[in-house]
């Protein structure tokens, strides 16, 4: 597997363990619980036989490994299924609100990346004063939680001085401005937390690859301070972003549930969050599965990514 | 290959190797790392393990120790094989055989006390810990060492490299075994230090009349050492015989290439050594890949 | 723990948390109407701070202070569950796979594997779908899902650990897996798991609060922070103190957490390698106060005269180098031979001006052709670096860039000191790779360093060294690290290329048979100070310095059949521990009271022959 395919075909097949557990541990939970959808559905005081009719309808009264198989072969024909709350289908409803959510997360990866590497490499270089501030700001960054920074913002930037809209989205086949504008605060709320972690571990990298002896040799032969920081330092560091990068993505992600929440924006998240507080099991199980996707792809890009930087990966 | 042997032993060996294997990996990935090696090693003897990185002379130590598995062959220790007793259950055994490692950072746990360090050795050998006779054994051994008996409070941290190789000696001799494995137990010492190192150990030896496998790179200590000396390479024996005649007549020429690359610390006859020498003029020359590893790439065993 | 205690900071986290746990028991039985409290007095709603309610009152006219305090309790417990649930996983497994390794580690491996790719709100939506407001389960399933962090820090921490030979020298000494696990391993990880399991805190109250705040634990009316953030939210627009307080409290908590991580991350861990600094700070005033010394030799091509440096040791500035001075003229082969700590390799790094972080050099000079280094400005000697001087260092194969294949690192070089295109350069790099001795040169050259072997790495390390064509060569230690096949064969490269190229070689070691083999003069140092310089065949014959003729007698290559090599006592003290007057006074059986009087100085004896000390006569009548 010298190549980037060999890397992706080994991937993917590794991630249908994954995908296949999460969504069978899924079932096991739904199975285990008191009561079941049936119930849900009619409601406490429906009759034993209407209660019936609907789990024979539902498939429940299957054993539990047919029920999965019955589902898993309508996941590969493209049927989710459909939500008990509102009779929509769980692929149309997840694939509409998708956008919203891969904007913020990415957009909130993308400024974290940016400042936080940036901020991170400066410190590293510099030390000092600026090395403790970074540090502070990693701890800040961890403690502050979205949801609430998210609400400091609303009234600053949208009661104070209303420049931006306090909640809401615009999709951005509408109005590109109008979307911007809509996702400026939400990905402000979520990426300051990334940002702070990335600048303190991305610093870490950085001090660790500096303290290596390869730099001192490289200064002591006279190879230029720009190309030791900005070529040798900074891809050996790179390697170790891009792992931090990765758990970073994955930390963005699970943010996006609370973030979409408090800027009330249409997306995977407040979908979970309703479906969770409405006991929609279906539409919870689809949007299990599209996470679970998610997560494999972000390790996909990651690996993909950490082989093209590394020789040792390459070659192996 | 025990043929070297000048008079035939007269008592039981201490420790009888046979035909030892060892391989790192298993299946088809399996690279040997020992191919049948044979010793023997008397009582109050020293028998000194020579070769480069990778040539598996620590491997034999790790193997006589338990810490690895043996793939063929047999190590019997006092009359039992080893290799058919697994290192916890070596019970008593392990009072007889001990060890002191190269690295004096890491032989020794930061987190315990020398004291500490050196009364689990009785714990190991059965005998009580924390009593007031095996405090009094601790002291005795770290006085006999060179150490002051209130070290035994202090922690590794305190200590310098040197120091601490004798601690490490001070603990494989808790249990008074009768054979010690030192595997590089002098390398990472200064040269100042190491001599005083070295010294102890012989004395200890004859105090105790404990044998040494004692395992090193440089063949000056090995000599200074050693009754008799094995020449490891690529896993197998290439020399095994009494030290003065391995390293004043070395026979196979792997053993005198190794002795004609160690310098001699005296210019003028480290100059009309290289003036003589085929092996140290040639090696000025560009050498063939292979001669520097090229071919192995892959990690060290050693 | 007990060290990150002493600590202001340490101790104030734990006050903090202890406090918070108190408030968590105690304000429920003390508050008993507040948990179940639908609303308060409703003529004062949205009240700001007042005496009566300290932190004002809320939409319907509850005490905000009052649900804070009793909110503790379920986020604190929530807490406490996922934490534990996380431990009790993720410690004994990880352990496991660490010390066990093998099938174990590979099952415990592919389990964490699969936890940590799991998205882990998602699946904790689940069980609330499940189990609706069970904050129970969500917390058990959230401290199952963080155990793989756990597993995987315990596992790489004991992993380090088992490799310690401390770990084997238990094992032959037949100690039971358990009692090594309990006694050696875990004491040396709890530093890690604290401060994971610190981290784990802190996510898991960051999910409980947001759990809260999206109202699927706590059911109203019930107080909890998240709840009083969400609270807070609906009336942001008319009211925007309400979501202070809360989210003020969760985010000092969290930073408690995250502080005390921290604190005690710095106080377990016990050696911290500092980064050498980039551009190491020279003092202007060296050039100046230079004194010239003895040194006559004013045509050397490299002169270190009278240099003293300081290095910072736990802030305050030691003196680890004192009056060290020598020079090497073109084409001269200087061995710098001396004991580890004895500043062999400071003084080496002091000539290229490459000191580790905060060094300083606090008095003397380095000239190189008559140029005071030290007046040069950064620039000015960073261009002498690689093209006047040029450095080897111990370790070939970490002191190339792992990520660029060596004939790249070459290249860059070329291209960096002489200006040639990058074609050209390649095409120098791989002939200067044929010069090393390298028989395949331009198939080496494609090669990454992780490729080589450490025979091939030192030689493709001394071709870059080449690259700028320089006149001196520092060579630190350049055949420690290597057999001593290879030792031999690295050694007649250098002898062969400082003859072809006419360079001048400074050879750092501690090696008295590599410097019988390469050197023309010897600099022997002891304790920071040069203590003998001479011509190589004369420091052999007959050593002046106790402390060379000690150090040479216990080279047990002398007389291989010595019962009892002869020694040097004690060892060589700590920069702060040198001796007044002969740093080497304490060990040398010489001693006599003037010896610790003063300073002594480097004396002339005879030709090219300095040693220091004041009683060199005794040797006189005995050769060594």
């Amino acid at each position: 597997m010298g190549n980037p395919i060999g890397i992706i075909v080994t991937r993917l097949l590794g991630a249908i363990p994954l995908l296949l557990a999460v969504t069978a541990l899924t079932f096991v939970l739904i199975a285990l619980a008191p009561g079941d959808v049936a119930q849900a559905i009619l409601g406490p005081d429906a009759t034993p036989a209407a209660y019936d009719e609907l789990r024979e309808q539902l498939g429940l009264n299957l054993p539990l490994h047919e029920q999965y198989w019955g589902w898993l072969t309508g996941v590969l024909h493209g049927d989710v299924g459909t939500s008990l709350y509102n009779g929509e289908s769980v692929s149309h409803a997840i694939t509409q609100r998708l956008p919203v959510t891969l904007s913020l997360m990415v957009g909130a990866l993308i400024v974290s990346l940016v400042v936080g590497v940036a901020l991170g490499m400066a410190s590293a270089v510099r030390r000092g004063v600026f090395g403790r501030a970074i540090d502070m700001f990693a701890l800040i960054g961890f403690a502050v939680p979205s949801f609430w920074l998210g609400a400091q913002l609303i009234v600053l930037f949208a009661v104070q001085l209303g420049w931006l809209p306090a909640t809401g989205y615009v999709p951005l086949g509408l109005d590109s401005g109008e979307w911007a504008k809509s996702l400026v605060l939400p990905v402000a709320a979520l990426a300051f937390g990334g940002i702070a972690a990335l600048a303190k571990q991305s610093r870490d990298a950085f001090l660790d690859a500096l303290a290596q002896p390869f730099v001192s040799v490289a200064l002591a032969n006279g190879v230029s301070i720009g190309s030791i920081l900005f070529r040798h330092v900074l891809k050996v560091a790179s390697l170790r972003i891009t792992t931090i990068l990765g758990l970073q993505a994955l930390t963005l992600l699970g943010g996006t549930v609370v973030v979409e929440n408090v800027f009330s924006l249409p997306g995977l998240g407040t979908l979970a969050s309703n479906a969770t507080s409405r006991g929609d099991v279906p539409m919870i199980q689809g949007i299990v599965l599209y996470y679970a996707f998610m997560v494999v792809a972000v390790n996909l890009l990651v690996d993909i990514v950490y082989a093209w930087l590394n020789p040792r990966v390459r070659a192996a | 290959m025990t043929t070297d042997a000048p008079i035939l032993p007269t008592v039981d060996p201490l420790l009888s190797v046979r035909d030892l294997e060892v391989n790192y990996g298993r299946g088809r990935q399996a690279t040997p790392a020992v191919r049948g090696v044979s010793f023997d090693l008397q009582p109050g003897e020293t028998l000194g393990l020579v070769g480069e990185s990778g040539s598996g002379k620590s491997t034999i130590a790790r193997a006589v120790l338990g810490l690895t598995p043996v793939s063929a062959g047999r190590v019997s220790f006092l009359g039992r094989d080893l290799t058919s007793v697994p290192a916890r259950r070596r019970g008593l055994l392990t009072r007889d055989l001990q060890v002191v490692f190269q690295d004096p950072y890491s032989s020794l746990n930061p987190t315990r006390t020398i004291g500490q360090s050196l009364a689990e050795m009785l714990r190991a050998g059965g005998e009580g810990a924390g009593t007031a006779l095996s405090r009094e054994r601790i002291a005795e051994m770290l006085e006999r060492v060179g150490l002051p008996a209130d070290a035994a409070r202090r922690y590794p941290a305190a200590f310098s490299g040197g120091q601490r190789q004798r601690i490490a000696i001070a603990r494989a001799l808790m249990t008074q075994p009768r054979l010690v494995v030192c595997d590089e137990a002098v390398s990472a010492l200064d040269v100042s230090v190491q001599a005083q190192v070295l010294n102890l150990l012989r004395e200890l030896q004859r105090d105790f009349n404990m044998a040494y496998l004692f395992i090193a790179h440089d063949l000056p200590v090995v000599r200074n050492v050693s009754h008799r000396i094995a020449v490891i390479h690529r896993g197998r024996f290439v020399e095994q015989g009494p030290a003065r005649e391995v390293y004043e007549r070395p026979r196979d020429p792997y053993t005198q290439k190794l002795l004609s690359s160690v310098p001699i610390p005296n210019a003028r006859l480290q100059r009309s050594r290289r003036a003589t020498s085929p092996a140290a003029r040639t090696s000025s020359m560009p050498e063939p890949a292979a001669a520097d590893g090229a071919a192995s790439p892959a990690a060290t065993t050693d | 723990m007990i060290a990150a205690l002493r600590r202001p900071a340490g101790a104030l986290c734990l006050t903090y948390i202890l406090v918070l746990t108190v408030i968590a028991v105690l304000a429920p039985i003390l508050l008993p109407d507040v948990a179940m409290q639908q609303a308060g007095d409703l003529r004062i709603t949205n009240a700001p701070p007042s005496s009566s309610h300290p932190l004002g009152t809320d939409t319907l006219g509850r005490d905000v202070l009052d649900k804070l305090l009793v909110g503790t309790r379920v986020t604190l417990v929530g807490l406490v569950i996922a934490v534990s649930c996380a431990l009790a996983i993720g410690v004994p497994l990880g352990l496991l796979a660490g010390y066990t390794r093998g099938g174990v580690d590979r099952v415990v491996g592919w389990i964490a594997d699969l936890a940590f790719a799991m998205p882990t709100i998602i699946i904790v939506f689940v069980v609330l779908t499940i189990f609706p407001h069970n904050m129970v389960a969500a917390m058990i399933t959230l401290g199952l899902l963080l155990s793989p962090t756990l597993i995987r820090v315990v596992r790489s921490a004991t992993l380090v650990v088992r490799e310690e030979l401390y770990i084997d020298a238990a094992k032959a000494a037949g100690l039971s897996a358990p009692y090594i696990l309990s006694r050696h391993v875990l004491p040396r990880i709890l530093g890690p798991i604290i401060v994971q399991a610190s981290l784990v805190c802190g996510v898991a109250l960051i999910v409980q609060t947001a759990l809260a705040f999206l109202e699927l634990v706590v059911p109203n009316p019930q107080p909890s922070w998240g709840g009083m953030i969400a609270d807070g939210l609906r009336v942001l627009q008319t009211n925007a103190w309400l979501v202070i307080p809360p989210g003020l409290t969760v985010t000092v908590t969290i930073l408690v957490f995250g502080l005390l991580g921290d604190v005690i991350r710095d106080t377990s861990s016990a050696a911290w390698s500092p980064a050498p600094q980039l551009m190491p700070k020279q003092r202007g005033d060296l050039g100046s106060s230079a004194r010239s010394t003895e040194e006559t030799e004013g045509s050397a091509l490299l002169s270190v005269r009278s240099l003293a440096v300081t290095l910072p040791r736990e802030g305050v500035p030691v003196r680890v180098l004192h009056d060290v001075s020598f020079s090497l003229d073109e084409g001269e082969v200087v061995a710098l031979v001396g004991e580890s700590g004895c500043g062999k390799t400071m003084t080496a790094r002091s000539i290229v001006g490459l000191l580790p972080s905060g060094g300083e050099v606090t008095h003397g000079a380095v000239v190189y052709r008559g140029r005071d280094l030290a007046a040069l400005s950064r620039k000015q000697r960073h261009a002498l670096r690689g093209k006047a001087i040029a450095w080897v260092s111990q370790e070939p194969m970490v002191s190339l860039t792992p990520v660029f294949r060596v004939g790249w690192q070459i290249a860059e070089g070329v291209r960096r000191h002489q200006g040639t295109s990058r074609t050209e350069a390649w095409r120098r790099a791989v002939d200067l790779l044929g010069e090393v001795g390298l028989s395949d040169p331009e198939a080496v050259a494609r090669r990454y360093p992780h490729e080589l072997s450490g025979g091939m790495a030192q030689r493709v390390s001394i071709a870059r060294a080449l690259a700028g064509d320089p006149d001196v060569l520092i060579a630190d230690e350049p055949t420690t690290a290597l057999d001593v096949t290879l030792q031999a064969e690295i050694l007649a490269l250098l002898r062969r290329l400082q003859e072809q190229r006419g360079m001048a070689l400074l050879l750092v070691t501690h090696d008295w048979g590599v410097v019988a083999d390469i050197a023309d003069r010897v600099v022997v140092m002891y304790a920071g100070e040069v203590v003998e310089r001479a011509d190589v065949d004369d420091i052999f014959e007959s050593p002046c310095h106790p402390y060379t003729r000690g150090l040479i007698a216990s080279d047990p290559h002398h007389d291989p059949d010595a019962e009892r090599l002869p020694f040097i006592r004690g060892v060589v003290p700590r920069p702060e521990d040198w001796p007044a007057g002969c740093h080497f006074s304490d060990r040398c059986d010489f001693s006599i009271a003037a010896c610790t009087d003063r300073t002594v100085p480097l004396l002339h004896l005879t030709d090219h022959r300095e040693a220091r000390c004041i009683r060199t006569d005794i040797f006189e009548e005995a050769p060594a």
